[in-house]
């Protein structure tokens, strides 16, 4: 066997986690030697903005989640265009499809989610893509050049940014969900019906509560011709886009010792349970503040913590993992949405939920043990991160309902110790 | 690296510090033609809370672990190693409104001159010195320097 290269520090992945860990050890170390192992070939590029991409609402260097220049002025080797097919956690290496092996001190498993592939007929035809990585973007943008009529599986946030760019672009698009609302992960039926007015205000059509079946051809030609749906009903289109959600890519550690549920399990250090081998971004299970478990909660600011705090301790310097929780952002056609934390937790028990709606301006509260827990804010969505925080920090709320659902919040609000700290301090601790 | 910083014990809430921002943000930079009828509209980076008769300004801290920074979706917000300022870069902001939710101080809002990208305290970088510190008649707020 020739000579293995072998990296102080070596991340599977080549977007926002790892990023985050490259920055984190590079503010403090910058002599280590780091690499990055990619499936993908592309420079980092930033994935919620594939979809803008298509649409051609930006370029694809304005997609680069950071400059070109990035890992020369962080030094770092990168290896792009090759899968981990093992992790040998017992000799400090990975293996890539090419037989070749890399070894490490540490390891960041970075790779990401994959798109779930829903076990119905016709996923193989040309004219169905996924929208998960920026070469998905590119074939579909290539045949959308010539089509018109496209049906969208899956009424999640990729989906529904997917119908968007599809929308700005002309065509006629139909979105299929399976529960009784789009976003339903993230939002409850009033901000849900909120998005779906804009949607379709923007001409998207959107079926709620009906099931893919099968992705049909026609007579003459094996392309893309319909979808079926469970209801019998066919709908004719040229193009599908599958976007039903992401797994974790938990493969790459098959056959270690490195532990999964439904992603990497990691610990408060974003450590598995192999020492020295770290997880981080969508493939990871991580520590959620507010639920008090680990959950696979793959949203970009979490991926990017979860890598910074990663790469901290890989350097040594302890740092917890405490802060990731959900939080969405996001605009359809100008009109903003955001939720955070349990939002669409139902009033039970433990759980108060508190609403207000005037027009496009809707507000959901979700409060337990007089603390706030979780929030819906669309429309009017100035100082958001203002409530945001005060989950992080669990700052008492039972006598401020009022201020939360009417947006008269002000940082004057907290407590005086919190508002000293934020109007003096460095910014550091949040939670 | 520079952090203003407010003192809400001597703050009388007389605003200037808004006033003087929004000239800092307005296409002549002069106070006289920034506020005239017809004039571009500007805005402020600076809030003034107020309540009861405790008031202070509130702008971007420049935090040392930015939330808006590592939850930008785009890269468009970044912080500069060596100056500790965080700024948005407009040609690559989407304005999905990450950094307006992440911030725990409220303090990136959406720009409301164009409602398409978001907006935040850059230490008046093209000034030199920010203008709301200059002009704030009681030393409400100041400019330090903060070691690591």
């Amino acid at each position: 066997m020739s000579t293995q290269p072998k990296y102080d520090f070596l991340l599977i992945g080549n977007s926002t986690a790892a990023v985050g860990a490259v920055e984190a050890i590079r503010s403090l170390d910058k002599t280590s030697t780091i690499g990055i192992i990619a499936h993908e070939t592309e420079h980092t590029y930033s994935r919620p903005l594939i979809t803008y991409y298509v649409s051609g609402k930006v370029t694809e260097e304005n997609t680069y989640y950071r400059p070109l220049n990035f890992y020369i002025l962080n030094n770092v080797d990168v290896i792009l265009g090759k899968q981990v097919v093992q992790v040998n956690d017992r000799d400090s290496s990975v293996t890539l499809d090419d037989g070749v092996i890399v070894g490490y001190s540490k390891l960041l498993l970075a790779a990401g989610g994959g798109p779930i592939k829903p076990p119905v007929p016709g996923l193989d035809r040309p004219g169905v893509f996924y929208m998960n990585t920026m070469e998905d973007a590119k074939r579909a943008k290539g045949w959308l050049s010539h089509t018109q009529k496209t049906v969208v599986i899956g009424g999640g946030l990729t989906g529904l940014k997917t119908a968007e760019a599809l929308a700005y672009m002309g065509h006629d698009v139909t979105v299929i969900e399976m529960a009784d609302r789009v976003l339903a992960m993230n939002l409850d039926p009033t901000a849900s019906g909120l998005v779906r007015e804009a949607m379709e205000g923007h001409g998207v059509e959107i079926l709620t509560g009906v099931q893919l079946t099968g992705i049909e051809g026609s007579d003459d030609s094996n392309d893309v011709a319909s979808v079926v749906l469970n209801t019998g009903e066919q709908i004719a289109c040229e193009t599908v886009f599958m976007t039903v959600g992401v797994k974790p890519r938990t493969e790459i550690v098959k056959g270690s010792d490195v532990k999964i549920n439904r992603g990497i399990l990691v610990n408060r250090f974003m450590e598995t349970n192999v020492p020295g081998v770290y997880a981080a971004g969508d493939i990871a299970e991580a520590y959620d503040p507010l639920t008090g478990s680990n959950r696979v909660l793959p949203i970009l600011p979490n991926a990017y913590i979860g890598g910074r705090v990663a790469g901290l301790n890989m350097l040594g310097k302890e740092t917890t993992y405490n802060i990731g929780m959900s939080v969405n952002s996001v605009s359809f056609f100008g009109e903003p949405f955001m939720s955070a934390g349990l939002a669409t937790q139902p009033e039970e028990e433990d759980y108060k939920v508190y609403t207000s709606l005037d027009g496009a301006n809707y507000r959901r509260i979700v409060v337990k043990e007089g603390k706030l827990m979780g929030l819906i804010v669309t429309g009017d969505v100035e100082r958001a991160g203002l409530m945001t925080g005060m989950m992080r920090a669990g700052v008492p709320v039972d006598d401020m309902i009022d201020k939360l659902l009417q947006g008269h919040l002000g940082l004057i609000d907290m407590p005086k110790k919190m508002v000293m700290d934020r109007l003096q301090g460095a910014g550091r601790d949040w939670a | 690296m520079l952090r203003i910083k407010a003192n809400p014990e001597v703050c009388i809430g007389c605003g200037l510090c808004r006033v003087w921002c929004k000239v800092q943000h307005s296409d002549s930079k002069n106070i006289h033609k920034a506020f005239i009828a017809g004039a571009t509209e500007t805005a402020s980076c600076v809030e003034l809370e107020e309540h009861g008769c405790e008031s202070f300004a509130l702008q971007c801290r420049q935090c040392d672990e930015p939330l808006c920074v590592y939850g930008c979706i785009t890269g468009a917000m970044t912080k500069d190693p060596e100056t500790g300022v965080v700024t948005v870069d407009e040609k690559k902001c989407v304005g999905c409104w990450t950094c307006v939710l992440m911030c725990p101080n409220g303090a990136v809002k959406r720009d409301p001159r164009s409602g398409k990208t978001a907006m935040k305290c850059d230490m008046c970088k093209e000034r030199g010195f920010p203008s709301c510190v200059e002009h704030c008649p009681n030393d409400a707020l100041i400019i330090e320097e903060d070691d690591e």
